[in-house]
């Protein structure tokens, strides 16, 4: 059921005892507010928990996919799935900054004009 | 009302990058996570659940998005998005390195303040989140330099530059012990 809010001045959002109802919300539930170009949502902390794991199940499973269509073909830089995991941390960081470099030279960046109604992100947020 | 305040548009250094996707890799294949690795990656889960927009550099995305890193990067990316390089970027880069920054240290704050998102019609980000404790730290340290530096930078720039933010230093431990759901 979609309703309609106001806002009062001084900021409060009252929330229909119905749309309450519906969202099992109650007096005292903290809220997430997520406000984003074109949507602002209100999410509980469980309805956030389960997104959070939602997020890192999708991810798992795309990995998942990924990884079982190359086989046993190089999966990150030419190595192997087992050569990558028996990276020790530095021989990875070594590597890490080594294809960041590649990166840097393969790229030429080149600034642009921001358009004059751009914002900061930090100001879009007040 | 109490307020948690989580950043909504994070620009991650690569070390984080890099830590969570060793991590992704991990838990898709059932092993333990070391610390930094959980971390990275619940930090990232979680700022994704929160609606946060997290950015990578178009260098970082271009190292990633090459054919013989796509398997494993692949399921990470569709959640980035890219900071484009605005004008002063290197400007404001090379004054951080003056102020004792590593050069590329200096481009993941520059990019903080003068990197753009046409999507969203924003530049800068909230926050840089770093494994990097030592940049953190001469960040913080140095802070009010800084900051009248960059004061003094866009103050002689036009619009939409002198309105140019600089971001908050925070390290994916202190955030993930904020986030703790």
């Amino acid at each position: 059921m979609v309703r309609t809010v106001v806002i009062r001045e001084t900021g409060e959002l009252v929330l229909p005892r119905e749309t309450l109802e519906e969202s099992h919300m109650v007096a005292g539930t903290e809220l997430v507010v997520m406000a984003r170009a074109g949507q602002t949502l209100l999410l509980d902390r469980v309805q956030v928990r389960r997104r959070l794991e939602d997020i890192g199940q999708q991810m798992r499973e795309g990995l998942r996919i990924s990884l079982a269509r190359v086989g046993r073909d190089a999966v990150f830089a030419g190595l192997s799935l087992g050569a990558y995991l028996a990276l020790s941390e530095e021989e990875e960081i070594a590597l890490w900054d080594r294809l960041f470099k590649e990166a840097e030279q393969e790229l030429n960046i080149r600034e642009h004009d921001i358009p004059p109604d751009f914002v900061p992100a930090r100001q879009k947020r007040r | 009302m109490s307020t948690t305040s989580l950043p909504t548009s994070c620009r991650l250094d690569k070390n984080v990058v890099r830590e969570a996707l060793r991590g992704l890799v991990r838990a898709t294949l059932g092993m333990p996570l070391p610390p930094r690795q959980g971390t990275s990656l619940g930090v990232v889960h979680a700022l994704i659940a929160h609606g946060g927009l997290l950015y990578i550099t178009p260098e970082l995305w271009h190292l990633l998005e090459r054919p013989a890193n796509l398997p494993i990067a692949s399921p990470f990316l569709s959640y980035l998005r890219v900071l484009r390089p605005g004008r002063y970027l290197k400007r404001w880069g090379r004054r951080l390195t003056e102020e004792g920054f590593s050069h590329e240290d200096a481009m993941i704050l520059s990019y903080a303040s003068f990197g753009f998102d046409a999507l969203e019609k924003t530049f800068g980000v909230e926050s840089v989140l770093t494994n990097d404790l030592r940049m953190q730290d001469r960040y913080v340290h140095g802070f009010p330099r800084i900051e009248a530096r960059f004061a003094r930078m866009i103050r002689q720039l036009k619009a939409p530059y002198q309105q140019a933010t600089l971001p908050d230093v925070v390290n994916a431990e202190e955030l993930w012990a904020q986030i703790a759901l």
